[in-house]
């Protein structure tokens, strides 16, 4: 959101400024002003409380001197004395009572001090006389007047009496008799009317001037001026002021009163009497000079402060003013305008500002000019820069596309020209060490003539101290930024030849190595002519790129080609050497089973005479010569079993493999059953890893478990508690399958004699066999790709780990 | 200038305190039981004030009223713990413990009796001895105090006609002389009717009673002490209210009985005044002399057998408590 402008903000702060200073000033006259009236207010008050308070006592005085002064009446004394002589008849003694009652009537009655005046007797409290009648024949005896009054002078303070069911305060003093002997208790209920009308008279001109008593009970008593029904003794105030002075403390303050009405209110304890007299005006009242000063104030003020605010907005707009037209200036300039200026200037600050801004704005026109410059210069050579760049990344990709490097070489200076040169040539070193040109390269046919003519005529010095046998021999670049018509005469003196490369037009040029591994192989030479265009530094740099480039393409081609030709080689010896063992193999394997199978026929005929001589001459055969006929027999039975196994191995090593998914824990279940069928007698506890899947030849690894099962099954067999397991686990690179058991178990010097054929590590009086169970294992892992090997310990166990090939099952 | 600093200083006090979240939460209460001897009225306005202006919760009290009868006798429910406080008169407080019941007065409410005779006031019977010769009706239970009054000016009880049963339209038809009853009901009614009356009271003639006081069981006074402070405390700041308010008493007692009349109901508080501050010592004070008194005339009128030690009627351990406590 946008902040307000400028020219508002310094008019509001004038205006605030002024709004602050006048709410200031305002406020000290106000209240000190308020401060001034409450005092003189609150000092008021308090006259007119004292003045009650000295009235109030003074009523009461008054009532007590004359009960006093009337106790002392010598014909009421003498009157008494007549009431208490049991000597005298009722007649006196009527005649005394109305004496008495006549004496007491002239203080009784509206505007006198009492209401009624009564004489106790002073023992019973009886009520002897009284202005009133109706209260002779009664009892007062528990009343403190009576109780006090007998003791001297008594006021009792404002209490509800029952005889006139009104509020009340009694006057009482002894009646003496001459020798101070008490005769009676003179008592006057005093005139409160008196006495309402000293709290509540008003001596000033308020209008809500108020004055009232309370008791300790909180209750009127005396009428508020506010309150209309009669609360003498019938209603309570609490207020703080009243709740401070029922503490026993005089004072003032600001409070409220019994109406809630705001007032100021002074509050004073009148000890004797045990009663709080309240004086108290409204605030409203009271405060409303200061109130109307207040307005008048704020009146003043209000019209200040328009005025201010007037002046403030046009002395704002003379300030602003300039500053305004500085700004626009420079957001237009910023918009773009960059031929705006200021043409106006006061001679203050500000219009040093303005020029100050002129001139800015001229050097940042003449800058931008010069940045626009330099922008284009630098698009220019990173155009330039991009340019290369995406050449050597076309030259890369053109020198992966093969092994040819000749033809790529060529393919590389027809690259080059004329995008980065007007002339191209790529000598290579050959196997005479000579420099052999294999491109030249221009835009005109006819000067890539020149220029074959010109080698020719003037064959390049294998010992010059520059040129293109220089560069290899040194293998670093020679580079000539400018070619000068001096540098040609110094360096060619044939003048037909200075002529002809005159002719060229030769302006620039870059001659670098092509190395590879250390080692020079050639040169690629640049050079710039006709299109006046010449080589700087980075170009060097780009052409030394290209020739290490170009350099490794010529030594990778070589190995390349090396390569090829001893792959060649090796695979030609490698198909002869097939045959021959292919041819070998199958001789051997023909002899082993034509072997196999003539050997068969005469052991059976061996083993078939034996049989006959022990059946047809046993008679004439002692005991030892059945013995070796036996011997042969079983002999030769073994041989056959040897036989039978060896064309086994061999029918392993021939037959053709049906790659398949396989079950091998179901196999080894199977195999395991067949065992148990043979010697259902075996206690084994038997522990088969349950879905093992191979990929693999089914009938070669059955024949492969049954030999690794077969054999735990034998070597347990002198095991009490023979233990057999078999199972797979994570190995090194593959999964590792593993026969184990808790047999025989073997020496693990004699490990790698196991697998050979016929290779036994037991005697045939232990356990049997022939030695070609593990070789066949063995085969068969290797025909799937795969290893086998053999743990154990003697007389502890032994365990057989294989491992299969990546077979193919899809 | 003190202004600008009072509006500077009341900002921060606004701030602070709108800062301040003490703890809230209402702690748990103390079930209370008062048994009333009558209806709902005005005679029992410290407690309908303390009940409703909290003063009782602030003490931590729950308070439930049981509402009696014409006649009911509140002290069976107090010393068989079915309430834990009453209020009856203590001349009927003096005869219960008389007859053995364990409960003990522990402040007074109406320090003055209100029970008063009154005739018409044409009748020219102004005072005691203006009886002589009339008919006067006195209830049986008022009928000692009629006869301590007679007493004490001298008056045989066989000089007037005493009236056994009688109604203030008996008084108004001039079938009696002179009625009796309490100035703040039998005097109220009679003058709100329409007819002025001479009110004869017994305080003029050497009877000093108590009135309405309240009371609870000495085993309650004993085992729970604090209990009773925190009752009697709330109950008479509750009379002190009503004194100072008794045009708020009606509309209150309207809200326990909803048959009352509000108006009467605030007329007898504005009538009970003067007895509950009599203007000598505190609301609820008791002076160890006028129970003696009581004692002393009742005995003599033979309502109760044998003068009992008032240490056994009253206890002031409360009352001087509450107001030491409140005292400045």
């Amino acid at each position: 959101m946008r902040s307000p402008n400028l020219t508002p903000k310094v008019t509001l702060a004038f205006v605030l400024f002024a709004a602050g200073l006048l709410f200031v000033v305002g406020i000290l006259a106000y209240t000190n002003g308020r401060d001034a009236l409450e005092a003189a207010t609150f000092s008021d008050l308090l006259s007119v409380a004292i003045e009650k308070e000295a009235a109030f006592e003074a009523w009461i005085s008054a009532g007590q001197t004359q009960i006093a002064s009337l106790s002392q009446s010598p014909m009421i004394q003498q009157r008494i004395a007549v009431l208490h002589d049991e000597r005298v008849d009722d007649e006196e003694m009527l005649a005394s009572h109305a004496d008495i009652v006549a004496a007491m009537r002239p203080f009784v009655g509206a505007g006198r001090s009492f209401e009624t005046l009564m004489i106790l007797d002073p023992v019973t409290g009886e009520v002897v006389a009284a202005t009133n009648s109706r209260e002779e024949g009664k009892f007062k005896e528990n009343r403190l007047y009576f109780l006090n009054g007998r003791e001297g002078p008594y006021v009792q303070n404002v209490y509800f009496a029952l005889e006139c069911e009104c509020p009340a305060m009694t006057a009482s003093a002894p009646i003496l008799a001459d020798d101070g002997a008490i005769q009676g208790v003179l008592a006057g209920r005093m005139n409160l009317n008196a006495m309402g009308a000293i709290i509540n008279r008003t001596t000033e001109m308020r209008q809500t001037a108020d004055a009232y008593l309370i008791n300790t009970a909180n209750i009127l008593v005396t009428q508020p001026r506010f309150i209309t029904d009669a609360v003498v003794l019938q209603r309570g105030i609490r207020t703080e002021a009243t709740q401070q002075c029922l503490v026993g403390e005089s004072g003032s303050m600001m409070d409220r009163d019994y109406r809630g009405e705001p007032t100021m209110t002074v509050y004073r304890w009148l000890p004797d009497r045990d009663l709080c007299l309240i004086v108290e005006v409204d605030q409203s009242e009271a405060l409303a000079p200061v109130y109307a000063f207040g307005r008048t104030l704020l009146a003043i003020g209000l019209v200040t402060l328009v005025a201010a605010s007037g002046v403030s907005a046009a002395l704002a707009r003379t300030i602003t003013g300039p500053i305004l037209a500085l700004k626009d200036r420079v957001t237009r300039f910023g918009q773009g305008e960059m031929d705006i200026r200021l043409s106006e200037f006061s001679s203050d600050e500000i219009g040093d500002l303005g020029r100050e801004f002129n001139a800015m704005a001229d050097s940042i026109v003449e800058k931008e000019t010069l940045l626009q410059d330099y922008a284009k210069d630098l698009e220019k050579r990173v155009a330039e820069r991009t340019e290369q760049l995406q050449f050597l990344a076309n030259v890369s990709q053109e020198l992966s596309l093969s092994f040819d490097y000749l033809d790529r070489l060529r393919t590389l200076a027809q690259l080059a020209v004329p995008r980065f040169a007007d002339w191209c040539s790529v000598d290579v070193l050959n196997d005479s060490g000579r420099l052999e040109r294999l491109a030249v390269v221009h835009s005109d046919p006819q000067k890539i003539a020149l220029a074959y003519e010109l080698q020719r005529r003037y064959p390049p010095d294998p010992n010059g101290s520059s040129g293109a046998y220089h560069v290899l021999k040194t293998g670093e670049p020679e580079f000539y930024p400018t070619i000068t018509d001096e540098m040609l005469t110094a360096s060619l003196p044939d003048s037909d030849l200075l002529d002809l490369v005159r002719e060229l037009g030769l302006r620039s040029s870059i001659m670098a190595p092509l190395r590879a591994h250390g080692h020079t192989l050639g040169v690629i030479t640049l050079v710039m002519a006709e299109s006046g265009r010449t080589f700087d530094e980075n170009d060097l740099s780009l052409v030394q790129d290209l020739a290490q480039r170009a350099g490794l393409l010529i030594d990778n081609a070589r190995l390349y080609y090396e390569t090829q030709q001893l792959n060649e080689e090796l695979e030609a010896r490698v198909v002869e050497r097939t045959s021959h063992l292919t041819a070998v193999n199958r001789e051997l394997e023909a002899f082993s089973y034509s072997v196999s199978h003539d050997l068969r026929a005469p052991l059976r005929a061996v083993d078939g005479f034996g049989q006959a001589l022990l059946e047809d001459y046993d008679h004439v055969l002692d005991e030892m010569g059945r013995d070796f006929l036996n011997r042969i027999r079983m002999e030769s039975q073994r041989m056959g079993q040897l036989i039978d196994d060896l064309i086994g191995l061999s029918r392993i090593t021939r037959s053709e493999m049906t790659l398949s998914e396989v079950n091998l824990s179901e196999i080894a279940r199977e195999v395991v059953k067949d065992l148990e069928i043979h010697e259902p007698d075996r206690a084994v506890q038997l522990s088969i890893q349950p879905d093992i899947h191979v990929c693999a030849d089914e009938r070669l690894m059955r024949v492969a478990l049954q030999n690794l099962i077969s054999n735990a099954w034998k070597f347990t067999s002198k095991k009490s508690s023979a233990v057999i397991e078999f199972g797979c686990r994570d190995g090194a690179d593959t999964k590792e399958y593993y026969v184990r058991d808790n047999g025989a178990g073997f020496d693990m010097n004699y490990a790698n004699k196991l697998f050979g054929a016929f290779q036994r590590l037991h005697s045939m009086d232990e356990f049997s066999g022939t030695g070609i169970g593990l070789a066949t294992v063995q085969r068969i892992m290797h025909r799937h790709g795969g290893t086998v090997r053999a743990e154990g310990v003697v007389n502890e166990g032994a365990a057989f780990y294989f491992t299969l090939g990546p077979g193919n099952c899809d | 200038m003190r202004t600008i600093l009072v509006l500077i200083l009341g900002g921060l006090v606004v701030l602070a305190s709108g800062c301040d979240t003490g703890p809230t939460g209402t702690p748990e209460l103390t079930e209370v039981t008062v048994q009333l001897g009558t209806t709902h009225q005005a005679l029992y306005a410290g407690f309908y004030v303390a009940d409703q202006q909290g003063l009782f919760a602030r003490e931590g009290l729950s308070v439930t009223f049981i509402e009696g009868s014409t006649n009911t006798d509140p002290v069976p429910a107090i010393v068989n713990g079915t309430a834990e406080f009453g209020m009856l008169g203590a001349s009927s407080l003096i005869t219960a413990i008389a007859d053995g019941q364990p409960v003990q007065a522990v402040a007074t409410v109406l320090r003055r009796d209100p029970v008063v005779f009154f005739s018409l006031a044409d009748s020219g019977i102004v005072r005691l001895q203006d009886f002589a010769g009339k008919r006067v009706y006195a209830s049986l239970r008022l009928r000692p105090r009629l006869h301590t009054m007679l007493g004490h000016i001298g008056l045989d009880p066989s000089e007037i006609i005493e009236v056994r049963e009688a109604s203030l339209t008996d008084l108004y038809n001039g079938d009696i002389d002179v009625a009796s009853g309490l100035v703040n009901t039998g005097v109220l009614s009679a003058r709100e009717a329409g007819y002025e009356v001479n009110v004869i009271y017994p305080d003029d003639y050497g009877v000093h009673f108590y009135s309405s006081t309240i009371f609870a069981s000495n085993e309650l006074i004993a085992s729970n002490p604090d209990l009773v402070t925190r009752f009697v405390r709330a109950s008479l700041e509750g009379w002190a209210f009503a004194v100072e308010n008794p045009q708020e008493i009606g509309p209150m007692v309207g809200l326990y009985n909803p048959d009352a009349n509000t108006n009467f109901e605030t007329a007898s508080m504005i009538a009970s005044l003067p007895y509950i501050n009599t203007g000598k010592d505190h609301i609820g004070w008791m002076e160890s002399q006028t129970w003696e008194d009581m004692v002393a005339s009742m005995h003599e009128q033979g309502e109760i057998d044998d003068p009992l030690p008032v240490s056994e009627i009253y206890t002031m351990q409360f009352v001087e408590q509450i107001y030491e406590q409140s005292s400045p």
